[in-house]
């Protein structure tokens, strides 16, 4: 479980250039799975799959797409870009690929290394 | 052919047609001139006729991005805006961080290219290939604080903005470009800006950016962010106290410019330093695009007569423009003055720099109280907060003090000329160059005149542990022309002149040769030449825009005036041994002009 302090974030998105590097070899904050939206001049606001307990998106599925292994798995063949996860994520999750697909935080094969790089440890793993 | 690191594409728009285009970059103007500054300056170089209006059709304004920007290197969020200027009539490229040439490169560009000039307020709206001029009455007359909410309102919080405000409008020559809270502050570029119709350029990518050799790559960024984290700069005092971090080291080695350079060291400093705005102004860092540094402090005031202004501040200069330059010891005034030059869209420092002039001019005689309609003198706050308002508005003698203290000291008259403290037409910012010899050399061989951004000795002649002597004139043109060229290869790469504090070339070298592949980058040596070419270049395109020989100097006050206390007391600028030497060193003739065999050895 991912937990955020948006006071400490200074918006520099290294997470995002992180995560698309990291999974896709690219940069590209469209492919990344963790966000800085920007509310230019306030603070920003870090969007990512924080792998919550209430696991709402889980129940939401109505094509059963989703599992829970640590983190919010997707099986990409049943899900049929609905919608309705992120619909149900109390913590306004959004983010979804070019096929409207949702982009779940999958830990980086337990790696975190949005965690990792964030210099300003905004991100941080639960319990840490 | 396929490209990394590079988007590999450039965008012509023209606003008299409203015709736009896009171009292949070609590999051998990458090859030789990387990008940012360098690929600015071929383009300008190639395509605009000497002798033009800044502020006519036929100027071009470039939007450049380098090869590192909006990669994960470390303060890889830099592009530049290069224009003939309107405040110096030669080269200029403005640079800036932020998160606009991240976007304008994810949207599959190196550059974005403006010529013409529209008949009405345009802006330009890009996503990806998607190119589009729009109407932009509705933001004419606005500042840039509304414009970037309008816009933002209207495509989406995800686009990014860069716009000019009244100031541009107007076509002062202090005008400045303002992307979110950064500005491409310094020469004019607003004002060429206004001069189009262009009141804002909107961009939004969806692109990604290619790795050449990705674990190699991933390997010198991780080495990198680890020398940005241990440096005692970067890691430390300018993560913490942002671009003032300096402050109380300049002023006590008695270079810190005070009432118009009349004195090197500040008395004022009990409610103006650092540490003051540390403690009673900073509420949250702010970062630009991959950045760990996170220089950029939001500073906000929250008592008093300026309650709620707000800036990414106040830099170094302008805690000296506002500050010392004018005798103003209230750091939420200083506070207020960024504030209105970001919201009108203008160059703080150089704000800042011409009222302190406009003060002189009041105290020495040369304008009067019933010309400005209050007096002026140093020291005062308010006046010095009205003042500013006056060149915000464009009002009264706020109208002439727009342009520059050049423009205004020859329209002043009186010996007012020899208060004006500028080179070629720029004012200088926040270093007495009689307390660092070396600054002196730098400002007045700036290709882009009074300037600190091209070489900044006072790292190693004023804060280093173990400092050049300062009113030493050894080694300085050759240190002034190593690191000329040094900051033109980092301006063209995309990155921010801080990263060199902590990085050396290898390091830099080894990012940019894993991003690219390209075989010419792979060392230290092959990026210096192509730094020299590009500074050579510009040299050459002031002197093709009639750029005297003599304007390589200083104002007279710093070559005759001596100061009368602090550590630089009794000292003036010993320049002209140093510029011989400057020129001897970069193979210029003894006018400044670069000598064919160097040129050619450069391929110019």
């Amino acid at each position: 479980m991912l937990t955020v302090n948006e006071k400490l974030c200074t918006g520099c998105r290294i997470c995002e250039q992180v995560c698309s590097m990291e999974h896709h070899r690219e940069f590209n904050a469209g492919l990344s799975r963790i966000k800085i939206a920007s509310k230019w001049p306030e603070e920003e606001k870090v969007i990512l799959c924080r792998q919550c307990k209430a696991q709402s998106c889980i129940k939401a599925c109505p094509q059963g797409a989703l599992t829970f292994n640590g983190f919010v798995v997707l099986d990409n063949d049943r899900c049929d870009s609905c919608g309705k996860c992120l619909e149900a994520c109390p913590f306004g999750f959004n983010l979804k690929d070019k096929e409207n697909k949702p982009l779940f935080c999958d830990t980086c094969q337990g790696n975190y290394q949005c965690v990792n790089w964030c210099p300003s440890k905004a991100i941080r793993k639960g319990g840490e | 052919m396929q490209w990394f690191g590079y988007a590999g594409k450039l965008l012509y728009v023209n606003l008299s047609n409203g015709n736009y285009e896009v171009k292949e970059l070609a590999p051998e103007q990458a090859k030789k001139y990387l990008g940012g500054k360098g690929l600015a300056a071929s383009i300008l170089y190639d395509r605009l006729q000497p002798g033009q209006d800044p502020l006519g059709p036929e100027n071009l304004l470039v939007f450049a991005t380098g090869p590192l920007t909006a990669t994960l290197a470390p303060t890889s969020s830099r592009m530049i805006v290069a224009t003939k200027s309107p405040l110096t009539g030669l080269w200029l490229d403005s640079n800036a961080g932020g998160f606009l040439g991240r976007e304008i490169k994810f949207a599959g560009y190196d550059a974005l290219i403006v010529e013409g000039k529209s008949l009405e307020p345009v802006y330009i709206l890009i996503e990806d290939d998607r190119v589009e001029l729009r109407p932009a009455n509705n933001l004419w007359g606005k500042d840039t604080f509304e414009t970037h909410q309008t816009l933002k309102e209207l495509h989406g919080p995800d686009y990014r903005v860069a716009a000019i405000g009244q100031a541009g409008e107007r076509m002062d020559k202090l005008a400045a470009i303002i992307s979110e809270a950064r500005a491409f502050g310094r020469g004019g570029a607003g004002a060429v800006m206004g001069s189009k119709n262009l009141k804002a350029i909107v961009v939004r990518g969806t692109r990604g950016i290619n790795i050449a050799d990705y674990q190699k790559f991933v390997d010198y960024v991780k080495e990198a962010f680890n020398e940005v984290a241990i440096h005692p700069d970067t890691g430390g005092g300018r993560n913490h106290y942002g671009t003032s971090v300096i402050y109380s080291f300049i002023n006590e080695a008695g270079v810190h410019p005070v009432e118009n350079f009349r004195k090197g060291k500040f008395t004022g400093t009990d409610t103006i330093n650092e540490e003051v705005l540390r403690s009673k102004y900073y509420k949250k860092d702010k970062a630009c695009s991959s950045c760990p540094i996170a220089c950029s402090k939001l500073a906000k005031v929250d008592e008093g007569k300026y309650q709620g202004k707000f800036t990414e501040g106040p830099e170094y200069e302008d805690v000296w423009s506002f500050g010392a330059q004018c005798g103003n010891t209230d750091l939420g005034a200083v506070i207020y003055a960024e504030y209105l030059c970001d919201a009108y869209g203008l160059d703080a420092t150089s704000v800042g720099n011409v009222v302190g002039f406009a003060m002189e001019c009041f105290e020495q005689g040369a304008l009067t109280e019933e010309e400005i309609g209050y007096p002026l003198r140093f020291g005062d706050t308010e006046a010095m907060i009205k003042t500013v308002e006056a060149i915000c508005q464009g009002q009264g003698i706020g109208k002439l003090l727009a342009q520059g203290v050049r423009y205004a000291s020859e329209q002043i008259g009186k010996g007012s000329e020899k208060w004006a403290m500028h080179v070629k037409g720029m004012e200088l910012p926040a270093y007495d160059p009689r307390g660092a010899f070396g600054m002196g050399l730098a400002y007045a061989t700036s290709d882009r005149g009074g300037c600190h951004l091209r070489s900044w000795p006072i790292a190693q002649e004023v804060l280093a542990a173990n400092r050049m002597d300062p009113f030493s004139v050894e080694f300085k043109a050759e240190f002034i022309k190593s690191e000329q060229d040094l900051i033109a290869v980092i301006d063209s790469l995309g990155l921010c002149l801080f990263a060199t504090f902590a990085l050396s070339l290898k390091q830099i070298v080894g990012m940019l040769s894993a991003l690219t592949g390209i075989q010419e980058f792979n060392s230290g040596e092959k990026l210096m030449v192509i730094g020299e070419r590009i500074y050579n270049l510009t040299r050459l395109f002031n002197l093709r825009e009639g750029m005297a020989p003599a304007s390589d100097t200083l104002p007279e006050r710093l070559l005759t005036e001596q100061l009368a206390e602090g550590p630089a007391a009794g000292q003036v600028v010993p320049l002209d041994i140093m510029l011989k030497e400057y020129y001897t060193i970069r193979h210029w003739d003894e006018a400044g002009r670069p000598l064919p065999a160097k040129l050619e050895e450069l391929g110019l």
